[in-house]
């Protein structure tokens, strides 16, 4: 009995053609890049939420294209202080990363409940391979988004307001974005590997984004008072709390990032950055417009650090998964 | 120990056969075990079982939660092997190698609801490598196949339980394996579902060595020429079918008479209880039964009564015994 009656059959030419091609093609480009293109087309993409997260995204040059009436004059017009806050607050860390994290959370555990995963393990294809190709296609997937949402931004400044510092804006967020998506992504789709339920998965790293956001209003200022036993020193200092603060660490880079293509950082960035414990207040400053900045780790470190720490968490997630019992 | 290369054993010390005796078989397993632990509970799942698949259509048959489909998952490489080891055709359970010859349908199996057939068919091909030109070719045979060529624009989710059955099934032959491992595949079927299914295994079964697993004794029956039956994790018969059935027969043989004067038969039969005869009764399609220990001592007496009686005999033949009795009897001898 012979069911492939046309191109598939053996011996045909394109059968041939087939069994020519090389075997890292056949092995492992492409099964990885079908797990790659179904992640992305199938699980990923949706029209409706393409348009959601990019307009979400855009929320703040929509409100500045419509409420800024008159161009703004030339020596003030720096979209890094008119658009550069609001573009990592309100664009990357409310909207991009948590549907981010909400995409990935499901990535693995989702396919487990549901028995798909059973049928991709028992394919010739490593865990290792599934892994990693879902998570390049989150990564990509986001990467474009992220880029949309920024051709969008700058359209919308083109069009309203010739910004001086468009061009180093636009490199930084593009540089920055990358290592956001790099370690909420790995983060949620280790959990994603290592916790039976998605709800958990998705739970811990927003509790994570949550707690970095409340600890800036609720703990910092607090953390940030003069320390009673040593008056030089903040309790954030005397504490060391820096090594634990992933907020700090996270705006350092940022800082690292801004400093690659803005020759100064702008006081009102200093002032946003002073928050999250990257720059301090001067004392000695009555009006408190002078900042001075913190140097507890440099950028270079705080990166090297997200990314061992979330790599490290893969890892584990990894092992578990590998180790885990697939059933249906 | 044991000389492997690319998970191929070539060689052994005693303990593992060599790489030629257990390529001649397409399922090898000795001692295989799973043991299932959570926090406070360690439940035996597998009981170190020795399976031996024979090319050819294998049943693998056990009531629910005997461990078939934990077996069965060992052998697919989709959980660890607690103790013990299994290889197909030559090559480690588990390792790419195997998962490349061998193609498996779980049971109750998921799809991406959202994808339609042929797009579901491709990227099945694809995670075995096939280029896409050939991968939709070959997926465009088997809707083909499967009577589903018709179905190309619809989404697997807008399908019926028998149409995803026959999706899974063309999904397990995209890259023409060599082993087909099957479980419990027409579970959750209507009778026609199921019997198409059955129908398309035996027309399989030509092409490649079938390895089916169910708790349905009927279908067993009609697909498969040798069993395993598993019972508590336990092997406890590998036999062929027809081997089977001769063997436990003899213990007791059920036959069928039909003569021109039934209930006079009948009663003579049960006046002579020295024949042997053990049981007789008028069945609902008014034929005899018998159950007898010795069939000698029932051939000659039926011989004498149509000799005394003048009675003529429409039929006359054992009953062929149904697996599914010779299943109950070795569950309870279990």
């Amino acid at each position: 009995m012979n069911i492939f009656q046309g191109k598939g059959t053996v011996g045909s030419e394109s059968f041939k053609g087939f069994s020519a091609q090389s075997s890292f093609m056949k092995d492992h480009f492409i099964p990885f890049s079908s797990i790659f293109k179904k992640t992305f087309w199938v699980d990923l993409h949706s029209f409706k939420r393409l348009v959601f997260i990019i307009l979400a995204m855009n929320i703040n040059s929509i409100l500045m294209y419509i409420y800024y009436s008159e161009p703004i004059p030339y020596e003030f017009a720096f979209i890094n202080d008119i658009l550069g806050i609001g573009q990592i607050i309100f664009a990357y860390l409310l909207v991009c990363i948590p549907f981010l994290i909400f995409s990935s959370a499901s990535m693995i555990s989702e396919e487990i409940s549901r028995g798909t995963m059973l049928i991709l393990v028992s394919k010739p294809v490593s865990k290792i391979k599934i892994t990693l190709s879902k998570f390049l296609a989150i990564l990509s997937y986001f990467l474009l988004i992220h880029l949309t949402s920024l051709g969008v931004t700058s359209i919308l400044c083109l069009i309203k307001q010739p910004f001086n510092d468009m061009l180093p804006f636009f490199l930084s967020q593009l540089l920055y974005a990358p290592i956001l998506l790099y370690f909420f992504g790995i983060m949620t789709m280790s959990l994603s590997m290592a916790l039976k339920q998605t709800k958990a998965a998705l739970l811990i790293p927003i509790i994570i984004i949550l707690f970095i956001f409340l600890s800036v209003f609720m703990i910092k200022p607090a953390l940030f008072q003069p320390c009673i036993f040593n008056k030089n020193l903040t309790y954030y200092e005397a504490f060391q709390v820096y090594h634990f603060d992933l907020g700090y660490h996270i705006m350092n880079v940022y800082h690292g990032v801004l400093e690659l293509f803005f020759p100064e950082i702008s006081q009102s960035m200093q002032g946003f950055l002073s928050s999250w414990g990257v720059y301090k207040r001067e004392l000695s400053d009555p009006f408190g417009l002078t900042f001075l900045k913190n140097n507890y780790y440099t950028p270079l470190a705080s990166l090297i650090l997200l990314m061992s720490i979330s790599t490290m968490i893969f890892i584990i997630g990894f092992l578990i998964f590998k180790k885990k019992d697939i059933t249906s | 120990m044991h000389i492997s290369l690319n998970n191929q054993i070539f060689f052994n010390q005693e303990t593992i056969p060599c790489y030629s005796m257990l390529k001649d078989h397409e399922i090898w397993t000795r001692n295989l075990t799973k043991v299932y632990q959570t926090r406070k509970i360690q439940t035996l799942a597998v009981d170190h079982i020795d399976l031996r698949v024979s090319p050819g259509i294998h049943g693998f048959l056990g009531p629910n939660g005997a461990g078939k489909t934990t077996t069965i998952n060992m052998l697919v490489g989709a959980i660890s092997i607690t103790e013990g080891e299994a290889f197909i055709k030559g090559h480690r359970a588990g390792s790419i190698q195997a998962r490349r010859l061998i193609g498996f349908l779980p049971q109750d199996p998921a799809f991406y609801g959202s994808m339609t057939a042929l797009d579901y068919l491709v990227f099945m091909a694809q995670l075995f490598g096939l280029r896409k030109s050939v991968a939709r070719a070959r997926a465009r045979d088997l809707l083909e196949f499967f009577g589903l060529e018709e179905e190309t624009s619809k989404t697997i989710a807008e399908f019926s339980g028998g149409m995803k059955q026959k999706v899974g099934l063309a999904s397990t032959l995209i890259h023409e394996p060599k082993l087909l491992i099957l479980d419990e595949p027409t579970t959750n079927l209507d009778p026609v579902g199921r019997k198409s299914i059955i129908d398309y295994i035996k027309q399989l079964s030509t092409d490649m060595s079938i390895f089916v697993s169910s708790h349905i004794l009927s279908e067993i029956e009609q697909m498969c020429e040798e069993v395993t039956i598993l019972v508590n994790g336990k092997i406890i018969i590998t036999d062929k079918i027809r081997d089977l059935k001769n063997k436990y027969s003899i213990v007791e043989d059920k036959f069928v008479l039909d003569t021109d004067d039934n209930d006079l038969v009948l009663k003579k039969l049960l006046s002579s209880k020295d024949e042997g005869i053990k049981k007789a009764w008028m069945g609902d399609d008014g034929k005899i039964y018998i159950i007898t220990e010795e069939r000698r001592k029932l051939q000659e007496l039926v011989s004498s009564l149509i000799r005394a009686q003048g009675i003529l005999i429409n039929d006359f033949h054992q009953v062929e015994v149904p697996l599914q009795d010779i299943f109950i009897k070795l569950m309870e001898k279990e």
